[in-house]
């Protein structure tokens, strides 16, 4: 739409002026700028609604590193052979071709917060009015010690989708009956708190439906108790009997390191081997809005509970996982709610738009078996100066199979929707 | 190197903890306080529980009336609608979440306050409207009802 609107504005100017020097002219002139670094959850959500209200009057530029993004919500169920590795990954081709969005594939290497500006890996300096964070995490490889991004090559994290994951689905491929997986989970807060025993359940899929049942994936945990942990258990004993093994720190005394060549996790009760192993370190902001000054000692961004705006920098919005966002977890459903906060502060602050109260929004699901679908989801609003759930939901234990297998279809529909509603 | 593992487990002496007993009784429900040698086999406590408000006294006919009475801001619906396009696409392309584009009013009122009054079970739902005042949901049917 924005993009019609621009043709044709050009063209009605085409006509008397100096047609080639106008456009550029006209984005340097008059038009705010908003420039977002990263394009996944929150990045691109916001680059999508802002350029749907602000129809042309906002000059948007998202920087993002990678040609396309593969998504982490889903991957796990690639693991699991349910997806095809193309299936979540998208481009960034209708934001740029249908929304007039700039997109500029390179990294955002430091933020001027005084000059208002952004500089590229390509040189780029980007001049912003409004800045919005989405850098998603940045992995703390030494949290788990002799881990390292070097190993990260032959021990997977998979934490951040693409490559690794592709990596961990072969490894996961090569496996041999009576094989044992090694995941060391990570201590909160982190990305998609289901998402590793979602991620247990699928590998004990695939394993399973190649007839490996006697592999044992051993969960080594920082944490004592885990998200849907009742429903994941039950889950694990109706369809993996024997197969899974999670030790929290009661039993396994703390995790004392890992020898990626050999092979094993050295805990204080004992060490443990496994033909793979996926280690899952420790979690903090994406180094750009650390290195831009906008967190705190947690390693994570505070920002302004009714606005997402950085409590460093009012010209700066920090979303998705990089932000404390109170009692919301860390996922793309989290990150595409932000978003859309932002994007009405966006237009209240450039284009004089009303704005509202803020209302925000978490669903999770997981994927236990097939048609064995779980959820548990939020609805969040700033009550007293803090994001709080308002209402929530949790799938619970005794459900029939009909409700686990419309649950895994309202995910399939969600997964769809939520990806075009970032990339269009 | 699984075997030499499990026994060296076995054989592991101090909290007296074996594999057998971890397998017998489903290992990752035991946790163990390994310097005393205590089992606590826990209940998952599924504090876990949706919270929603409970269901109104007005009853749901009167609420309809009040709600569909009201001029609905369009604008507010606009933005309220932000969070629902997320799973509510303009054309469904899967019957799991219906699209919501051009319901009419009554409808739109009727079924968002069913999920309100546990009438229609959707978990997603209840606590979506779990959320909303009339005036937002009035706000969103005026919305909604004149997309396309
Ligand atoms: C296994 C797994 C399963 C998951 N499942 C779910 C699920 O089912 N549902 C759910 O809601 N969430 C899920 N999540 C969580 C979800 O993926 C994240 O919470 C979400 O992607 C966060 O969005 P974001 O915008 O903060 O970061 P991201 O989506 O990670 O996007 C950040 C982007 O910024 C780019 N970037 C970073 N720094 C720079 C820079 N300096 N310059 C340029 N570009 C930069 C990165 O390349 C990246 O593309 C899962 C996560 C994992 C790991
Ligand atoms: C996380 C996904 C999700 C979000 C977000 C969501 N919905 Fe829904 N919605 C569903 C699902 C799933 C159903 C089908 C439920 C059922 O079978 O009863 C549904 C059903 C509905 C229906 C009934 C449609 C019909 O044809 O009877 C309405 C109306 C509706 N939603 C409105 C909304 C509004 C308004 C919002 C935003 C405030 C919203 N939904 C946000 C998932 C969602």
């Amino acid at each position: 739409m924005s993009n019609v609107t621009r043709r044709t504005f050009n063209k009605l100017l085409g006509a008397g002026a100096g047609a080639m020097a106008m456009p550029g002219l006209l984005r340097a002139q008059g038009r705010k700028n908003v420039v977002i670094v990263g394009g996944g959850a929150g990045g691109a959500t916001v680059a999508r609604h802002l350029a749907e209200k602000a129809g042309g009057a906002i000059n948007i530029t998202l920087i993002e590193d990678s040609e396309k993004y593969t998504t982490c919500f889903f991957s796990n169920l690639y693991l699991g052979g349910y997806r095809d590795f193309a299936s979540i990954t998208h481009g960034y081709d209708r934001l740029v071709n249908d929304y007039g969005i700039r997109k500029i594939t390179a990294r955002a290497e430091e933020i001027d917060r005084t000059a208002q500006q952004v500089r590229t890996s390509t040189g780029e300096t980007i001049p912003y009015d409004r800045l919005v964070l989405s850098p998603g995490i940045d992995l703390m490889f030494d949290s788990v010690p002799g881990y390292s991004r070097e190993l990260a090559e032959i021990a997977p994290h998979a934490w951040q989708a693409g490559p690794q994951t592709q990596l961990l689905k072969s490894k996961i491929d090569e496996l041999k009956n009576g094989d044992q997986v090694v995941m060391v989970a990570p201590p909160n807060p982190y990305r998609c708190p289901p998402g590793p025993y979602e991620r247990v359940s699928m590998i004990a899929h695939t394993l399973k439906s190649r007839g490996l049942d006697d592999c044992t994936i051993v969960v080594l945990d920082p944490k004592d108790k885990f998200s849907k942990q009742g429903l994941f258990t039950e889950g694990w004993e109706k369809y993996y009997p024997g197969m899974v093994e999670w030790y929290g720190p009661n039993i396994h005394g703390g995790i004392k390191g890992v020898d990626v060549k050999a092979g094993t996790v050295e805990t204080d009760f004992d060490t443990f081997s496994g033909a793979l192993l996926n280690i899952i370190p420790a979690q903090q902001a994406g180094s750009i809005a650390i290195s831009a000054g906008l967190s705190d000692d947690s390693g994570f961004c505070p920002v302004d509970a009714e606005t997402m705006r950085s409590k460093r920098d009012e010209n700066i919005f920090v979303i998705g996982d990089a932000s404390i966002a109170g009692a919301m977890p860390k996922s793309g459903s989290a990150a595409n709610s932000q978003a859309k906060v932002v994007v009405m502060h966006l237009m209240g602050d450039l284009e004089d738009a009303r704005v509202f109260p803020a209302r925000y929004l978490n669903t999770c699901w997981s994927l236990v078996e097939t048609n064995d679908g779980i959820k548990v989801g939020a609805q969040y609003a700033n009550v007293d100066g803090a994001i709080a759930s308002t209402s929530s939901f949790i799938s619970q234990p005794d459900e029939s199979a009909d409700i686990r297998r419309q649950t895994f279809e309202e995910s399939v529909a969600w997964y769809d929707g939520i990806t075009k509603d970032m990339f269009g | 190197m699984h075997d030499s593992h499990r026994k060296h487990r076995e054989t592991d002496g101090g909290g007296g903890l074996t594999a057998h007993v971890f397998r017998a009784l489903g290992n990752y429900k035991i946790w163990l306080f390994a310097a005393c040698g205590i089992f606590v086999i826990p209940h998952f406590s599924f504090a876990d529980k949706a919270a929603q408000p409970p269901i109104p006294d007005l009853p749901l006919g009167e609420a309809i009336g009040q709600v569909l009475a009201m001029p609905g801001d369009a604008e507010y619906g606009a933005y309220l609608a932000t969070e629902c396009v997320t799973c509510h696409q303009q054309h469904s392309v899967n019957h799991a979440i219906p699209a919501i584009n051009g319901l009419p009013r009554e409808y739109f009122v009727e079924a968002m306050l069913e999920y309100k009054y546990h009438l229609r079970d959707n978990s997603v739902m209840q606590a979506i409207i779990g959320s909303l005042g009339m005036e937002e949901l009035s706000a969103l049917a005026t919305y909604f009802s004149t997309k396309d």
